[in-house]
């Protein structure tokens, strides 16, 4: 089965029509996701998302400073998930995103932290939608970088 | 004091576990956050002891996160315990350990986080928030099989000298210094004045032990129940439970290991000739070394805690903190039997 990139450049390549959803749920057409993914993952209930803009906990203020690796999933950062105990592959390889500003910036591990707000669309990528909390599995041919639309610091917008 | 606890439930997870739930001696409930640096920790956890009736508050939206981090309180008492552990240090089997920690105020979560923030499903059979009784102060002991009047007598007492010998132990954890200095002083009087040289030197050592635990913390049968499965259920000092949960757990979990240890320390006395004899002799380095190693083996083994406290109220002598922790052991030891024997079940 042939396998086409549906990146930002690809998509100059390809005339993708009104039933691209279609060809993709029958997977006629194969994204390559940036991370080497585990078995069955995304999993089946992950969708391809509408145009939005994301919130992305970085460590960087400014945006010129911002790297790729900070979008990179913990699997794909070369961490262990410490225990297999409890812990998903499959989560492992996401990258955590929320849909609107959330409390849980307050929690202690993020509370120092930036946000970055990513602008994504159906050929960004997959996710999972839990509350705010957004399970974000790219596409190769998306770049984060490229999509980012600003940096500020969670103070900005209270 | 190091407790052995578990997972329960994965409650956060942003990139990693940010927010759990924990289970520890006797099936108390912990909740663990991650943070961003504690000393000698690569992922550390920064955990509190919240009541069931808490943790139900907190799960039914009733009181945020930082609201069961700062007052995980009960009925006016308070229950702030707080610990750490390590998820990089969490065994195959699930288990890890949580060690004191020094409180630091980046460590609590900021306040408005709820539970229907929760980025996970959860299990919450695994929390036990329906069945388990809330009476911190309660111990319950399920029994089976036949028991004979001298027999309950038998594991009362022994129950008895384990938590008087576990609260004393307790009350120095969390004192402060000056109060831990003084409980000290009068603590060596107690450890010191007995010659533990066999016997009754042992039943008055302990006995001592039970009038030094205040009177409302000293122990009480609250219920018994004699059938089969039937039940005993104790109160005392919440803490002390926990940590005579541990050790039975424990003393289970290692009985042939512990046994080696004790033994080990038998022959060492018995070839030193100081098993029998008075306590006026502190003896060579390196018999105190060899005493030390032992003793420190054998409190892993059963997870007896604050061995440095032992050692400090045994007037830093080797031969007095290893008997204290023997006959600790064989108490211990007396009372698994009826563990092992599922005539007891924790």
């Amino acid at each position: 089965m042939d396998k086409v990139n549906l990146g930002k450049s690809a998509s100059n390549k390809i005339d993708v029509s009104k039933n691209d959803e279609f060809l993709l749920s029958q997977h006629q057409i194969l994204p390559e996701f940036a991370e080497n993914l585990p078995p069955s993952c995304p999993p089946e209930e992950a969708v391809t998302p509408a145009q939005r803009e994301v919130w992305r906990f970085v460590p960087h203020e400014k945006l010129e400073e911002l790297e790729e690796k900070d979008f990179f999933s913990y699997a794909a950062l070369g961490k262990q998930p410490y225990s297999q105990y409890n812990v998903c592959p499959c989560r492992w390889s996401s990258c955590s995103v929320f849909s609107v500003p959330t409390p849980l910036e307050g929690l202690p591990k993020l509370r120092h932290k930036y946000v970055a707000t990513l602008s994504i669309n159906k050929f960004s990528g997959k996710i999972l939608q839990k509350e705010s909390h957004i399970d974000f599995w790219r596409y190769k041919n998306f770049s984060p970088l490229e999509n980012v639309v600003n940096v500020f610091r969670k103070d900005e917008i209270k | 004091m190091k407790r052995k606890a578990k997972i329960n439930n994965i409650l956060i997870f942003i990139d990693e576990p940010q927010l759990l739930t924990i289970s520890a001696s006797r099936n108390t409930s912990w909740l663990g956050i991650a943070v961003e640096k504690i000393e000698g920790m690569s992922e550390p956890f920064f955990c509190v002891r919240v009541t069931k009736n808490s943790l139900q508050k907190y799960f039914d939206g009733k009181v945020d996160l930082w609201g069961i981090f700062k007052y995980p309180s009960q009925n006016g008492k308070d229950m702030r315990e707080y610990m750490a552990f390590d998820f990089s240090e969490i065994s195959n089997n699930g288990h890890f350990y949580l060690n004191p920690v020094s409180i630091k105020e980046d460590y609590f979560p900021s306040k408005g986080i709820f539970s229907k923030h929760h980025t996970e499903e959860i299990d919450l059979s695994l929390e036990g928030l329906q069945s388990q009784s809330d009476n911190d102060d309660e111990y319950t002991v399920n029994i089976d099989g036949s028991w004979d009047l001298s027999e309950f007598s038998f594991f009362g007492n022994k129950v008895s000298s384990v938590y008087s010998f576990l609260h004393c132990i307790r009350t120095l954890e969390h004192a402060n210094d000056d109060v831990r200095a003084k409980a000290i002083e009068n603590l060596k009087k107690t450890f010191t004045n007995h010659s533990l040289e066999g016997g009754f030197s042992y039943v008055n050592f302990y006995r001592d032990l039970q009038y030094n635990v205040p009177a409302n913390d000293r122990l009480e049968v609250r219920e018994i129940k004699y059938a089969s499965p039937g039940h005993i259920k104790i109160c005392g000092q919440g803490a002390a439970f926990d940590d005579l949960a541990d050790s039975i757990r424990d003393m289970c979990d290692n009985y042939y290991l512990a046994r080696n240890s004790y033994t080990s320390l038998i022959r060492i006395m018995k070839n030193h000739n100081i098993l029998n004899s008075k306590l006026d002799l502190k003896g060579s380095l390196a018999l105190q070394g060899e005493l030390s190693k032992y003793t420190e083996e054998l409190c892993q083994n059963i997870s007896l805690n604050g061995l440095e406290d032992i050692y400090k109220s045994s007037d830093n002598n080797w031969i007095i903190t290893a008997k204290i922790v023997m006959s600790f052991y064989r108490r211990i030891r007396d009372l698994t039997e009826f563990y092992r024997e599922g005539r007891a079940k924790l």
